[in-house]
């Protein structure tokens, strides 16, 4: 990705003069010392996330006799109300809510880029008409459809990405779009037509890498979205079902035990909210470093 | 105008329409019934109970027969809360969504506006990087993590509010305050974003030349068009505040409009959960014809044009 072969593909010598839009980013975005720490702290959660459970009890053992107590020696964050591991459930909790977040965002991302790419190069009455719908879906509170959805059917975490996929990918499609629409009055896109060039080629061959810087950015944005949806369903009790715990459930779970048991909310709502955070500003960075722009 | 106002009323009724037809599809394809409860019912009572509330028909004719009823502007009875029509809970419910809606959002705009032009004219002080860290803070401790820490402190700790229900006249205040803190950091950024780029236009450079004081300069000049991203929020803003009515609904055990719509979503309450969706829809629709009018009123270039945003 950091070499973008694609775009300067052909333009060896421009590299090494590192005049490429991609290094030119990423020296502007390794200048950003926020962005950067942001990004130490996330690289910490997900490895903690993903390792860490291996030293520490298992999430599911039980200690009836322990019950819930504070932060100790034994157990860093203290323990629930049976006696579980509070930071093991964190981090395994953890891996969930990321595992949604990459996959819903992702499900998103093949939504938004095919939509924006196909409205701005067909362009016209097309482009106006499907940027309408996106225009109307924009005011819509979804919640609504997927809390109806995720209570009716079936529970699954196939139906949690797909539900959260199809509404986190409207401004995607609208970012895709605006960058398209300059794309295809450019000269190598009209020597691809001239060409012959079937449409999906063009599309797929042409356009689309072009756009990746502005799709990176909006990917890393979206993540947190997509995070934060997945919470509030399993905050609700319709994502995430126990015993699976994520950071929504955890949060849970600890709002109804905050009276006597602080620290149980607490800890899992620090981890949340610090990923979300350090993704956001991470995504800031990103969107300063290329200079995209978020606005129509 | 005339014609754009009509035109927004047809367009209202075929997303009505939409909405109800989608949502009607989706209750009735998913299994399990109102009455397929944990209690076993003899059959006779099952078949009683369906006949009763028309759930024998034909899933068109059900459909014909809520469509009419919709047209009449009744959403049916409630499976569940026996004897009470939707429209009645919906009358009991809305109000108490609507004070804290409301109050929410005067909040955000309150705390927000102010401190996102602050932040601007004082760019890069100290006030500037604490109320952009601030927002920023805002933004990621979601409304279901603020909302039990708020009732945590505030009303069991410091027992000023109750910590949940809807008991008091106060009862509104926990609640409104964290739906609008995080529109608040939002609305804050983007006010930020706006008055910053307003604030190197020319013709500010231009008032300043004049001679006028900063205050009219930022307060008079600038802040107007400063705040149109502001204003373009104000949509998906409104959606968001009723989305997050449910959740907030839920923290503070509120029996408001987003309180039952879980319930009957999970209870299977076929016409509360339709109607309910309805409901929502209907003021969205209602909301978004606001929100073109405020942005017309604030912005000449869309006036010119008839209303038609872009």
């Amino acid at each position: 990705m950091t070499r973008g072969g694609d775009i300067d593909g052909g333009f060896g010598s421009a590299r090494m003069r590192s005049t490429s839009p991609w290094r030119n980013a990423w020296r502007r975005m390794a200048a950003n010392r926020l962005a950067c720490g942001c990004l130490w702290l996330l690289l910490l959660v997900v490895t903690g996330c993903l390792f860490g459970p291996a030293f520490l009890p298992g999430p599911d053992d039980q200690n009836l006799a322990l019950g819930a107590s504070p932060p100790s020696t034994g157990h860093w964050l203290g323990t629930d109300s049976l006696g579980r591991d509070l930071l093991a459930r964190c981090l395994v909790g953890g891996r969930l809510s990321l595992l949604v977040g990459l996959v819903a965002t992702l499900v998103a991302l093949v939504i938004g880029v095919t939509y924006g790419m196909l409205a701005g190069y067909l362009g016209g009455r097309t482009d106006a008409v499907m940027m309408r719908v996106v225009d109307a879906l924009y005011g819509f509170p979804f919640l609504i459809f997927v809390i109806l959805m995720t209570t009716l059917f079936e529970r699954s975490l196939l139906l949690l990405f797909v539900a959260i996929g199809a509404i986190e990918w409207l401004t995607m499609a609208r970012i895709v779009r605006g960058q398209v629409l300059t794309l295809r009055e450019m000269e190598f896109v009209v020597a691809a037509e001239a060409l012959g060039q079937a449409t999906p080629r063009i599309l797929l061959g042409h356009l689309l890498p072009n756009v990746l810087g502005p799709v990176i950015v909006y990917t890393t944005l979206t993540v947190p979205a997509v995070m934060l949806l997945e919470a509030v369903l399993s905050f609700l009790g319709l994502g995430v079902q126990p015993p699976d715990a994520s950071w929504g459930v955890l949060i849970s779970e600890g709002a109804q035990s905050m009276e006597s048991f602080p620290w149980l909310l607490f800890f899992p709502a620090g981890f949340f909210s610090l990923t979300l955070f350090s993704l956001n500003l991470i995504g800031d960075g990103l969107r300063d470093a290329f200079d995209v722009r978020s606005e129509k | 105008m005339l014609v754009f106002f009509v035109r927004r009323l047809i367009q209202a009724a075929v997303v009505l329409l939409v909405v109800f037809t989608i949502t009607f599809a989706m209750v009735r394809l998913a299994p399990g019934g109102p009455f397929a409860g944990e209690r076993v019912v003899a059959a006779e009572i099952l078949a009683a109970q369906e006949k009763a509330y028309g759930l024998d028909a034909s899933i068109l004719s059900q459909y014909g027969r809520a469509l009419g009823l919709l047209l009449r502007g009744d959403l049916g009875p409630s499976y569940v809360y026996e004897g009470r029509s939707v429209n009645d809970l919906i009358g009991d419910a809305f109000p108490i969504s609507l004070i804290i809606g409301f109050a929410g959002f005067a909040i955000a705009l309150l705390i927000g506006l102010p401190l996102g032009v602050l932040a601007a004219v004082r760019k890069n002080t100290a006030l500037d990087h604490l109320a952009s860290g601030g927002a920023m803070l805002g933004i990621c401790l979601p409304s279901f993590v603020l909302g039990p820490i708020l009732a945590l402190i505030f009303g069991i700790r410091l027992n000023w509010f109750n910590a949940s229900g809807w008991y008091d006249a106060s009862d509104w205040f926990l609640p409104a305050l964290t739906l609008g803190l995080f529109y608040a950091a939002y609305i804050a950024r983007l006010a930020r974003a706006g008055m910053l780029e307003v604030l190197s236009l020319d013709y500010i450079r231009t008032a300043r030349a004049k001679g006028l004081a900063e205050s009219v300069v930022v307060g008079k000049h600038a802040l107007r068009r400063a705040i149109l991203p502001v204003a373009s929020f104000l949509g998906p803003a409104f959606a968001g505040l009723i989305s997050g009515s449910i959740v907030i609904e839920r923290v503070f055990q509120i029996p408001g409009l987003g309180y039952h719509f879980v319930g009957a979503a999970m209870n299977r309450d076929y016409y509360l959960a339709q109607g309910t969706v309805v409901f929502y829809a209907l003021l969205i629709v209602l909301l978004n014809l606001v929100v073109d009018l405020v942005h017309a009123a604030l912005d000449p270039r869309i006036r010119e044009k008839g209303g038609l945003q872009s």
